[in-house]
């Protein structure tokens, strides 16, 4: 599913810069973690590009909201909901739109933090 | 609290240099400063607390400086701060006093003093802490006053703020920060779509503090010592300062209190009334609140944006893209009136 920014690429870059930032304050056997974190970081950046994205439930639901199937790229879906939103096509149904999209923000809160869930939204 | 480890020799030196510059300026060439201490407080301001000494008189200030600023800031420059705190400091509303503004002859540009006042303002401490029970107990009265007093004084003094963006219509021009700095969320949207759909009638216009809540007051045992940061400040419908206070998002763990925290809405909304002679309508402080999460999550759009375009790196600032989802999630939750 589409996720906000720092997408995971970034994510591991903006600690891989903070850990070779911290680095030279750490001596003896914290520099040497630090620099085996950073070296693991790398790692991970370089294998990145070999996982795909899989198509998630809720990529499904931005699809049916949106109105279009599976040609249209997942990393369009939320801008195509949005202007559909601001353009009022939804005014004459937002509870049930409010609702689907409780469900959209709740599958993002689950990855960047779920304990700021209420505990019947923690899974399905 | 200090940040002696990240701010380099050189750059605390010329800070130093310039701050003693200007106090001879102003003061004469026997006046000195002192006890000079660089904190880490304030996210895009620098902050340096010094001693004015002038013969036997000494007397703690702050220095405050804006050293990023970023395209299309949503925040005042010090010159309008500072304007906006020398026409209420005598209006004897607890604030910092202001002492004097930088100029075109000071070394340093972008910069005003203030009078240090004692306090704390971290929230955790000041909701958690035994010491501040007391205050706590006084805060939802205090907190209501004061807003109360700020609405009632005559907005037309404060008419150079009329054409901050934030003055003319918040919904659109938080809306508009959004898609200028990058990122969709339909959630959001959806919010301002029904924002738009229902905006309150009322019409009453005043001078707001435009971030009044938890972490921006300085509080000591005894209660509200003084109101901080005031870079949001324009004019506006004066339920957006109490819909703000009461943002869920800045409740720090006791979101049973919607008063920042700290306590019911009730005690709040009559010290209000009482001090600006103007009943709180609660739907209308709702509709500021539903706002308020759009433009919390604007903010954390902005820092992201900050992070992503390279402009200020940081872990803290990347994070803040991954919070927007949080806020989306209590704004969904509190228009669906699951939260309150």
């Amino acid at each position: 599913m589409a996720h906000d920014t720092p997408d995971l690429a970034e994510i591991l870059r903006t600690v891989h810069e903070f850990i070779r930032d911290l680095k030279p304050r750490l001596g003896g056997m914290d520099g040497y973690q630090a620099l085996c974190a950073q070296m693991l970081l790398e790692i991970a950046l370089r294998e990145l590009p070999e996982w795909q994205p899989q198509e998630t439930a809720d990529d499904a639901r931005l699809r049916a909201l949106c109105e279009v199937g599976p040609e249209a790229p997942r990393e369009t879906l939320a801008a195509r909901l949005a202007a559909r939103i601001a353009a009022g096509e939804f005014d004459a149904r937002m509870d049930e739109l409010a609702d689907e999209l409780l469900r959209h923000v709740i599958a993002k809160v689950r990855v960047s933090r779920p304990k700021h869930l209420e505990p019947e939204h923690r899974a399905d | 609290m200090t940040e002696q480890g990240t701010t380099s020799t050189a750059l605390r030196e010329s800070i130093t240099a310039g701050l003693r510059q200007a106090v001879k300026r102003r003061f004469g060439a026997a006046a000195d400063i002192d006890a000079v201490e660089f904190t880490s407080l304030g996210g895009s301001n620098r902050t340096v607390l010094f001693d004015l000494v002038d013969g036997t008189a000494r007397r703690r200030l702050v220095f405050r400086q804006e050293t990023i600023i970023p395209a299309n800031s949503p925040f005042l420059d010090p010159a309008r701060q500072f304007r906006v705190l020398s026409l209420l400091y005598p209006e004897g509303l607890p604030l910092p006093e202001p002492i004097f503004e930088f100029d075109d002859e000071d070394s340093l540009a972008r910069a005003y003093v203030v009078a240090f006042v004692e306090g704390e303002t971290v929230p955790r401490r000041l909701l958690d802490a035994p010491r501040y029970e007391r205050a706590r107990q006084r805060f939802c009265a205090q907190a209501g006053e004061f807003l109360g007093r700020l609405h009632a004084l005559d907005p037309a003094p404060a008419a150079f703020l009329a054409e901050v963006p934030d003055s003319i219509d918040p919904l659109a021009t938080t809306m508009a920060r959004i898609d200028r700095w990058g990122g969709v969320h339909p959630a959001l949207e959806l919010a301002a779509r029904w924002l738009e759909r229902h905006r309150p009638t009322s019409t009453r216009r005043c001078l707001l503090h435009g971030d009044f809540r938890t972490g921006n007051m300085l509080l000591d045992e005894e209660g509200m010592r003084a109101v901080l940061d005031w870079e949001c400040a324009h004019l506006g419908a004066p339920a957006e300062d109490l819909g703000w206070l009461c943002l869920r998002s800045f409740r720090f763990g006791h979101v049973d209190r919607p008063v920042g925290g700290f306590g019911p809405r009730e005690p709040f909304y009559a010290a209000y009334a009482s001090a600006s002679g103007h009943p709180v309508d609660p739907e209308e402080v709702r509709w500021w609140e539903i706002f308020g999460f759009i433009r919390w999550a604007h903010y954390n759009v902005m820092q992201a944006y900050g992070h992503q375009t390279g402009a200020r790196r940081s872990a803290a600032f990347a994070a803040c893209g991954r919070n927007i989802a949080l806020i989306e999630y209590e704004l969904l939750m509190t228009l669906a009136g699951h939260y309150h």
